[in-house]
C-alpha cells in the first residue's frame, strides 16, 4: 500500500498533535485513540476537556483522568446529568464490562475503602475537587453543576494549588464565604465567575473576592443569593474596573448597588437584570455612565418605566441587543426612544409588555435598519402594520418569533416576506390569524430560509407548504399542532427540500417520500402522529442513515418491532424517546443506552 | 542599469526531483524557513535553494497558495474578502486527495508556512472526524498494534468521561 506506514514515521509527535487538538468531537477522539498505540499517547496529550456527570463516582473518575489526560485545561462536572453507563447493570457479560468493572474494583482496593462506599458516591466531594486541583495543574476553566457535597474547603484547596483558573462555574454549589476569599487571595487571573444559586454566599464573600481578583474580573452572574445586597456591588463596583458582563437575578439589590456598578464599570457591555426593587435611577445611571453597553436585558415584573428608557436610549449609542420581559410599565414611548437613539439595534425582544403595541414596533422598523433578530411574544396589542414598517426598514432580517400575537396575521407575514429577503428563520406560534397567504408569499418571496417553524397555526393548509418547497432550502421544519398540514404539503418539502435534517408531524406516506428525498435528516419527531405505522418507518430508516434521535411517543400504531428496526438500521442514532413497554428485551440489549423512557403515568 | 521597471527579485528553489522554480521574493518570504535562511545568510540570495524534502508536485500548489492570500491580503480587510479567502481554502482542500493533503503538510511543515500548516491540519482533522477507527487506520496507512484485550479496555476506558451534552445556559 503506497504510503504505508510512512505517516507514522514521517510525521512528527508535534503535526499529529496538532491535527488532533482541531477534532473536536468525543467519537473521533475515541477512534484515534483506539488506531495504534503511538496515538493514543498523542491522543491523550491532545485532550483538553474533560466532562463528568452524575452517574458515576467522581472522585473516582477524576484520579484516573488526571493520570491520562496531563493537558486538560477544561473540566465540567455536572451532576444534574447522568449518562447511561453500561455497568453493574443485570447480568450482561462481556470483555468491555469486565475490564471496566475490574479496574474499578482495582481502584477500589487500592484505596482501602470497601468497594461500596466507593461505589455509592455519585457525588463530587471536596476530597475529589482537591483530586482535580493535584492532577490538573493547568486548569484554566471549571464548572461545578449543582455539586451539592462539595465546600469551602473544596474550593480553599483547589484555589491555593490552580493560579491559572480563569473561569469558575459554582451554580447550585453550597459554597460559603472562606472559599470565595481564599479564591480572591489566589486566583489573580480570574476573569468569569457564576454564582448562581450558591445560597449560603454573603457580602463578606464577594467583597473578600473582588477586593482580591476584582482587577481582572470581566464576568459575574448571581442569582437566588439572599444574603448579597448591595454592599457586594459597591465593591464590585470600586474593584472591577474591567466588568464588562452582570447578571443579577435578586429582591435584595437596590438603586444603590446598580448605580455602584454604573459607575465604577465603564467598560460594562452586557447587563442583564430581575431585580423588582431596582427603578428607574439605576437604569437612568446606566443610561448616563455605561456608554459601551451592547445588551440589555429587564426580565419580570420590574418598576422601569419608560423615563429609565429614554436614559438609556439617550446614552447607549452602542446598544445592539435589547430584552424586555414583562415590563409593564414599559410603553410605546419607551422603545421609540430607544429605537431613535439606539440605531445600531440588531437583536430585539419584547415579550409579555402589555403596554407595548404597534406604534413602538413601528418605530424600531423606521430608524433600526440593523435588525438582524426581532422576537415577540405574548404581544396582543401589535398589529400588521407593525410589521409592514419592519418589512420596509430592516431589510437583513434574518430570524423572526412570534408567539402568541393574536393581532399578527397573513398582511404582517406577507410585508415581512417582500421586505425581507435574506430570512433564514421564520418561528411562529399560536399566531391563529396567519394562514396561507402569508406563507405563501415566503415560500415566494424568501429564497434563504432554513429554519421554519409552524405551530398551532390551524389557517396553514398544504398548498402553504407546496410553495416553501419549492421556494426555501428548508433544513428545518416544525408544522406540530397544524392540524389542516396533511402529507401532501410534507411531500412537497420532502421532495423540494434535500438538505432536510429536522421535521415533524406525518403519516406514512410521508415517510416514505422523506426517506426518498431527505437522507440528511438527522432528527425527527413523530410523537402524536397517529397515522404511522412500523410499515413507514422501515421506509423511513432504509434511506435516512443519518438519523440521530427519534421521538415517538403517542403513536398507537407502531410497536416493539417497529422501534427495533429504527434502532437497528440506524448506526448514528444516539436517542429514541418511546414508551418503556414497546421495547422489548432484545431491543434494549442491543441499544439500552440510547433509549429514553417516556416517564408519565397517565 | 536599466531605466525600465525593475521586475521584483526572483529566488530560485530546486525540488527534490531537480525542478527549478523561480518564485518571487515576496513569496519566497512566506516560507519562513526560506526566510530565516536569508536572515542570516544575506549574500546568498542569487543562490538556488535545495529543498530536499518537497516535490514539484507540492512546490507549485504551495507557491498557488501564498501568492493567491499574498493577493488576498493586500486588499482591504472586509467580510466579503474574508468570505473569499474561505471559499479560496475549501476549494484548495476539496481537491487534494489524501495522500497530496498529506505531503503538503509535510511540505508545509518542513517550509514552516504557519497558515497553510494550520488549515491543512484542520482540514485532515475534517477528513477523519466521526470516522471509524479502520478508517483512519487507512487514511495514514497505519497498523493495529494492539492485542484484543488491550483494545476492549481502551474501549471501555473511553466510557468513563462523556460528552456531547453542554451545560444549559441560565
Amino acid at each position: 500500500m503506497r504510503g504505508h506506514d510512512w505517516i507514522n514515521t514521517c510525521l512528527p509527535d508535534e503535526l499529529i498533535l496538532e491535527i488532533l487538538r482541531r477534532v473536536d468531537s468525543k467519537a473521533s477522539h475515541d477512534a484515534c485513540s483506539l488506531v495504534c498505540k503511538r496515538w493514543l499517547g498523542l491522543e491523550r496529550l491532545s485532550r483538553s476537556t474533560l466532562r463528568i456527570d452524575a452517574s458515576g463516582s467522581p472522585d473516582l473518575f477524576v484520579k484516573l483522568l488526571a493520570q491520562r489526560f496531563v493537558n486538560v485545561k477544561a473540566v465540567h462536572i455536572d451532576e444534574r446529568l447522568s449518562v447511561y453507563v453500561p455497568v453493574n447493570v443485570g447480568k450482561r457479560r462481556g470483555r468491555d464490562e469486565n475490564a471496566m468493572t475490574s479496574l474499578k474494583v482495582h481502584y477500589a482496593g487500592e484505596k482501602s475503602g470497601s468497594e461500596e462506599e466507593v461505589c455509592e458516591s455519585f457525588c463530587l466531594t471536596d476530597a475529589g475537587l482537591t483530586a482535580v486541583a493535584d492532577g490538573f495543574s493547568k486548569l484554566e476553566k471549571l464548572s461545578l453543576i449543582w455539586c451539592s457535597n462539595v465546600t469551602s474547603l473544596g474550593i480553599m484547596s483547589l484555589a491555593q494549588k490552580c493560579y491559572f483558573l480563569k473561569s469558575l462555574d459554582l451554580q447550585g454549589c453550597y459554597v460559603g464565604d472562606q472559599g470565595l476569599a481564599v479564591v480572591g487571595k489566589c486566583c489573580k487571573q480570574l476573569e468569569d465567575l457564576n454564582l448562581r444559586f450558591c445560597e449560603s454566599l454573603t457580602d463578606a464573600g464577594l467583597v473578600d473576592l473582588a477586593t482580591g481578583c476584582g482587577k481582572s474580573l470581566k464576568s459575574l452572574g448571581v442569582a437566588a443569593c439572599a444574603r448579597i445586597t448591595d454592599r457586594s456591588l459597591e465593591a464590585v463596583g470600586s474593584h472591577c474596573k474591567s466588568l464588562e458582563t452582570l447578571s443579577l437575578d435578586s429582591e435584595f439589590i437596590h438603586n444603590k448597588g446598580i448605580l455602584a456598578i454604573a459607575q465604577g464599570c465603564p467598560l460594562l457591555k452586557v447587563l442583564k437584570l430581575l431585580c423588582i426593587n431596582v427603578t428607574d435611577e439605576a437604569l437612568t445611571a446606566v443610561g448616563v455612565s455605561c456608554l459601551s453597553l451592547e445588551m440589555l436585558a429587564l426580565y419580570s415584573f420590574q418598576q422601569f418605566t419608560d423615563k429609565g428608557l429614554r436614559a438609556v436610549g439617550k446614552g447607549c449609542k452602542k446598544l445592539k441587543n435589547l430584552t424586555l420581559s414583562d415590563c409593564y410599565f414599559l410603553s410605546d414611548k419607551g422603545l421609540e426612544a430607544i429605537a431613535t437613539g439606539c440605531t445600531e439595534l440588531t437583536h430585539l425582544e419584547v415579550n409579555g409588555c402589555h403596554n407595548i403595541g404597534t406604534i413602538g414596533l413601528e418605530s424600531v422598523g423606521k430608524y433600526c435598519p440593523r435588525l438582524t433578530e426581532l422576537a415577540l411574544l405574548y404581544c396582543q396589542r401589535i398589529g400588521n402594520f407593525a410589521l409592514y414598517e419592519v418589512g420596509r426598514g430592516c431589510k437583513d432580517l434574518q430570524a423572526l418569533h412570534l408567539v402568541d400575537c393574536s393581532s399578527i396575521g397573513d398582511e404582517a407575514i406577507c410585508s415581512i416576506a417582500y421586505g425581507c429577503r435574506n430570512l433564514k428563520k421564520l418561528h411562529i406560534r399560536r399566531c391563529y390569524e396567519v394562514g396561507n397567504k402569508g406563507i405563501i408569499a415566503v415560500g415566494e418571496n424568501c429564497h434563504s430560509l432554513t429554519d421554519l417553524s409552524l405551530r398551532f397555526c390551524d389557517r396553514v393548509l398544504d398548498e402553504a407548504l407546496i410553495a416553501v418547497g419549492q421556494g426555501c432550502p428548508l433544513q428545518h421544519l416544525n408544522v406540530s399542532g397544524c392540524n389542516q398540514i396533511g402529507d401532501a404539503g410534507i411531500v412537497a418539502i420532502a421532495r423540494g427540500c434535500p438538505q432536510l435534517s429536522y421535521l415533524d408531524n406525518l403519516g406514512d406516506m410521508a415517510l416514505a417520500e422523506l426517506g426518498e428525498g431527505c437522507p440528511l435528516l438527522k432528527d425527527i419527531v413523530l410523537s402524536h402522529c397517529r397515522q404511522i405505522t412500523d410499515i413507514g418507518l422501515s421506509h423511513l430508516v432504509k434511506n435516512c442513515q443519518m438519523l440521530e434521535s427519534c421521538h415517538m411517543v403517542y403513536c398507537p400504531s407502531i410497536t416493539a418491532a417497529g422501534v427495533a428496526t429504527v434502532v437497528s438500521s440506524c448506526p448514528s442514532v444516539k436517542k429514541v424517546l418511546v414508551e418503556k413497554w414497546k421495547v422489548s428485551p432484545r431491543t434494549k440489549r442491543r441499544a439500552g443506552s440510547v433509549l429514553s423512557y417516556l416517564c408519565v403515568d397517565l | 542599469m536599466s531605466m525600465a521597471a525593475v521586475e521584483t527579485k526572483k529566488i530560485t528553489l530546486r525540488t527534490a526531483d531537480n525542478h527549478e522554480f523561480e518564485v518571487e521574493e515576496a513569496i519566497a518570504m512566506e516560507f519562513s524557513t526560506i526566510k530565516t535562511f536569508f536572515d542570516e545568510n544575506p549574500d546568498a540570495s542569487e543562490d538556488t535553494i535545495p529543498l530536499p524534502n518537497v516535490t514539484s508536485k507540492c512546490l507549485s500548489a504551495i507557491i498557488e497558495y501564498c501568492k493567491s492570500h499574498l493577493a488576498f491580503r493586500a486588499r482591504e480587510t472586509s467580510s466579503s474578502i474574508d468570505e473569499q479567502v474561505r471559499t479560496y481554502d475549501e476549494e484548495f482542500v476539496k481537491a487534494r486527495d489524501n495522500e497530496s493533503l498529506k505531503e503538503l503538510i509535510l511540505a508545509a511543515n518542513y517550509l514552516n508556512i504557519k497558515a497553510l500548516l494550520d488549515m491543512l491540519n484542520q482540514a485532515v482533522a475534517d477528513r477523519i472526524k466521526n470516522k471509524s477507527v479502520e478508517y483512519v487506520r487507512r487514511f495514514f496507512g497505519l497498523e493495529n498494534d494492539y492485542t484484543p484485550e488491550e483494545e476492549a479496555a481502551i474501549r471501555a476506558e473511553n466510557e468513563w468521561a462523556f460528552e456531547g451534552v453542554d451545560p444549559d445556559d441560565d
